[in-house]
């Protein structure tokens, strides 16, 4: 170890390195220079940015390393003071990167180190330098590197034979040591393992990233494989990427391949993936075999070998209702062992264990003995056998606390048992393939109620009273279970006849209900009365008296042929129930009638008046639902005034034409799909009177 | 120290060439040569003189070079001012390299320049 003293002035930066030059001699002349650069940086940031008189450089040139200090009577701080300014900071930029290590502190000062392993190369940190490696120092530097490597680093040279691998690489492949691929061809490791693209399709040693710029491709992107290992069904998804040396001519003379291996990450996203899909395809349809049967094929065969999804079945046996099998020719297999051999429910262990509530039933690793203690027979053993039952799960379709049925997943190699994760993935799979055959039962259910309820509300024809012409048109909004909230019904009374439309408000099953309670409730009190506004009243407290608000939009058009001052031929009495008013269409003028009074099941209190219309022969009275006026086109709604333009264009028809035209108009003008039910009776007095 | 002299170990020539001032240095550029570098640059900047600065000559060139001439090249640029710097020596040009500045310097030969 040599010190020298140097005064702290400008002249300090060329003494120390003299001193360099007369102390570390030994150092090979590129090293030498390293150190020279260094120390100037060193002291001249000493003499700028330090203090006391004097500076003083310490050097110790071992064997292994050249070790240089600079202490000053300001170096007991131990920050380094690097020099501020924009064009400041490349001396210890300097010393960052030439040194193989460098640091402050109160003891040492500033120091940096020189590792001696090459005669003419620089330190370990000289790659960032880009000062090319060399020699023994750069071989050293790199086995410790690519052995420290978490990634597997295989070297191929041009013929494809490997001529090195590290310790990563052997666990990797499999091997006992790297000697087993030092030397082999390159097609010889392929044989081990079955590879595969992300889309499940076989890849062969030509598409991977190695052989590709062997041939002479430029920039290959990574590649990610799955790999299995064969002898044991293991697998792994790996990342490929590959960077060629090449010679002076441009040739490739060794290809280095990286080997990352991302399963934990891929099995991940695998599984997000896999949930993604199933939820997708259980949000697309309400037909819950067909959504079930698209669950079992997306867990197919990434997940599982082949999945299948029972339900509580007749006889006491497990109803297969979903089966997928990565080798479709076993899906008839499967059938086929069912058939013969029924999954009784009364067990205590899979299918049937956890369709009576058990959370889950897993067998991660299933030897042919516990198979054969499974199986009935020896032939339903070589059905089990071949089917592939190495690692099993059963989950419950879970719903709403109760189980609905229950999943099974199967793995058919040894290499690749289910674990805790894809226990606790095929649970979540279960859940919401669960919740899709809840929403699907129920939906099923409620469809089939309402197309009941909406046959009994909808009269198909109505009976006209003597002496009219009647039509009627309906149109529901909505898919099958969306029962409409229009209704409109007639029906004869002791001096007349009683011709209702309305409109519930809401949708559905619900809205059907209401429907009907507002029907009948109308048509029995008319009858009993024949006064509309009776009808309403009543209407009103009945709908008043239901727990929830209920609201209804009602005309009641009492029709007597008799009429009341004996004038004309017949005569109409009307209540209005918050309702669109009814037309009257006579000789080519459409009139509105009456008042309207409050909806019915708004208030408790209401009074409906009765107005009484005259009608003469060839008038028509016209009564419709809002769902006409608030039909939507182009820029507008209908509105009352295409309305009226319409009957006033077929005042003329019969009631079945002036409806069909009515519909058809409606019909051209709609935009996008209808939003309201749709409801049109029209009476038209033919003669004079029955 | 040895009647050891830096200034002894440092050069700076001037000479004219083209409508420039060539300034050529030889030896060693450290903290303790650049004072008479970096005032006649200011000198000839002031007067708006065209400059470049010939670093192929010297044996020896730290951070401090480095900031010199990027000063300069600063300089240059905020004040309209012609200021180059030649290739430089080997030693010079693997600092610069190894400072990661050799890319951004705006060189220009200087043929002939300091030869004498």
């Amino acid at each position: 170890m040599q010190h020298r003293t140097l005064p702290r002035d400008a002249s300090a930066v060329a003494l120390a390195r003299r001193a360099v030059d007369a102390g570390a001699r030994e150092l090979g002349s590129e090293q030498l220079e390293v150190a020279r650069l260094l120390v100037s940086e060193l002291v001249t940031n000493a003499v700028r940015h330090g203090a006391g008189t004097q500076v003083k450089l310490v050097l110790d040139v071992g064997e292994r390393r050249a070790r240089f200090e600079v202490h000053d009577a300001g170096s007991q701080r131990p920050a380094l003071r690097a020099p501020a300014g924009a064009n400041g900071g490349y001396g210890l930029n300097l010393v960052a990167s030439l040194a193989s290590r460098w640091g402050a502190d109160p003891n040492a000062g500033v120091w940096f180190e020189l590792d001696r392993g090459a005669p003419d190369g620089a330190g370990s940190r000289t790659a960032a330098a880009r000062v090319p490696l060399d020699g023994a120092l750069a071989g050293q530097l790199l086995h410790t590197v690519l052995e420290g490597l978490a990634e597997a680093v295989t070297v191929t040279e041009e013929g494809g034979r490997t001529i090195y691998a590290n310790e990563a690489a052997v666990r990797l492949l499999r091997l006992a040591s790297a000697e087993e691929l030092i030397g082999a061809p390159a097609g010889d490791m392929m044989d081990r393992f079955e590879v595969f693209d992300e889309d499940g399709a076989p890849v062969s040693l030509e598409r991977l990233p190695g052989s590709r710029v062997r041939a002479g491709e430029r920039d290959v992107e990574p590649m990610l494989v799955r790999n299995v290992v064969k002898a044991t069904g293991e697998e792994r998804w790996l990342l490929n990427k590959t960077s060629a040396i090449v010679d002076e001519h441009g040739d490739v003379v060794r290809v280095v391949n990286v080997i990352e291996d991302v399963t934990e990450a891929k099995r991940a996203e695998l599984g997000q993936r896999l949930l993604a899909a199933a939820s997708e395809a259980l949000a697309a349809s309400f037909d819950y075999e067909a959504t079930l049967q698209r669950i079992a094929e997306i867990a197919v065969p990434m997940f599982a070998d082949w999945c299948g999804v029972d339900i509580p079945g007749a006889g006491g046996y497990a109803q297969l209702v979903a089966i997928a099998h990565r080798d479709p020719d076993k899906v008839a297999l499967v059938r086929k062992m069912r058939a013969r051999y029924p999954v009784p429910l009364d067990r205590t262990e899979g299918i049937a264990a956890v369709m009576q509530g058990d959370p889950s039933f897993v067998r991660h690793a299933i030897d042919d003995q516990q198979l054969r203690a499974y199986a009935q027979d020896e032939q339903h053993f070589d059905m089990l056998r071949e089917l592939g039952m190495a690692s099993v799960m059963v989950v419950p379709l879970a719903a709403g606390g109760r189980t609905l049925g229950t999943l099974i997943l199967a793995r058919a190699t040894a290499g690749r048992p289910f674990d805790a994760a894809d226990v606790e993935l095929a649970g979540e799979l279960g859940r919401r393939a669960g919740t899709a055959v809840l929403h699907a039962r129920t939906y099923t259910e409620r469809a089939a109620i309402a197309a009941t309820l909406q046959r009994g509300l909808r009269p198909p024809e109505l009976l006209a009273p003597p002496g009219f012409e009647i039509a009627t048109h309906y149109t529901a909004a909505g898919a099958l279970n969306e029962v409409g909230g229009d209704f409109y019904d007639a029906f004869a009374t002791a001096d007349g006849w009683m011709l209702v439309i309305g409109d519930v408000a809401g949708h559905g099953a619900e809205a059907a209900a209401l429907t009907a309670l507002a029907r009948w409730t109308l048509r029995s009190t008319s009858q009993l009365t024949r006064d509309p506004a009776r009808a309403a009243h009543q209407l009103n407290a009945t709908l008043r008296e239901l727990p929830q608000l209920s609201l209804c939009t009602t005309v009641c058009a009492h029709v007597r042929a008799a009429p009341a001052d004996g004038a004309a031929a017949a005569s109409v009495t009307l209540a209005n129930c918050g309702h669109p008013r009814p037309l009257l269409v006579r000789e080519g003028h459409v009139v509105e009638l009456g008042r309207v009074g409050p909806m019915a099941g708004a208030f408790d209190d209401g009074s409906w008046d009765c107005t009484e219309v005259a009608l003469n022969a060839g008038d028509a009275l016209v009564l419709y639902t809002d769902g006409v006026l608030d039909t939507v086109g182009e820029r507008d709604r209908f509105g009352f005034e295409r309305l009226c333009a319409t009957l006033e264009t077929a005042a003329s028809e019969e009631p079945d034409a002036l409806v069909a035209r009515l519909a058809t108009e409606l019909e051209a003008f709609r935009r996008g799909p209808q939003r309201d039910d749709t409801a049109i009776a029209a009476v038209r007095l033919v003669g004079a009177g029955a | 120290m040895d009647g050891f002299d830096a200034a002894d170990l440092f050069e700076m020539r001037e000479l004219r060439e083209d409508g420039s001032t060539v300034i050529a240095l030889a030896g060693e550029l450290d903290y303790g040569t650049v004072a008479q570098v970096q005032q006649r640059l200011a000198e000839l900047r002031d007067a708006g003189a065209p400059v470049v600065l010939d670093l192929d000559r010297l044996t020896f060139m730290d951070s401090t070079g480095i900031r010199l001439v990027l000063t300069a090249c600063e300089e240059a640029r905020e004040a309209d001012w012609s200021f180059h710097v030649t290739r430089g020596s080997d030693r010079v040009r693997r600092v610069l390299e190894a400072a990661q500045v050799i890319d951004r310097l705006p060189y220009r030969d200087a043929t002939g320049g300091g030869a004498g």
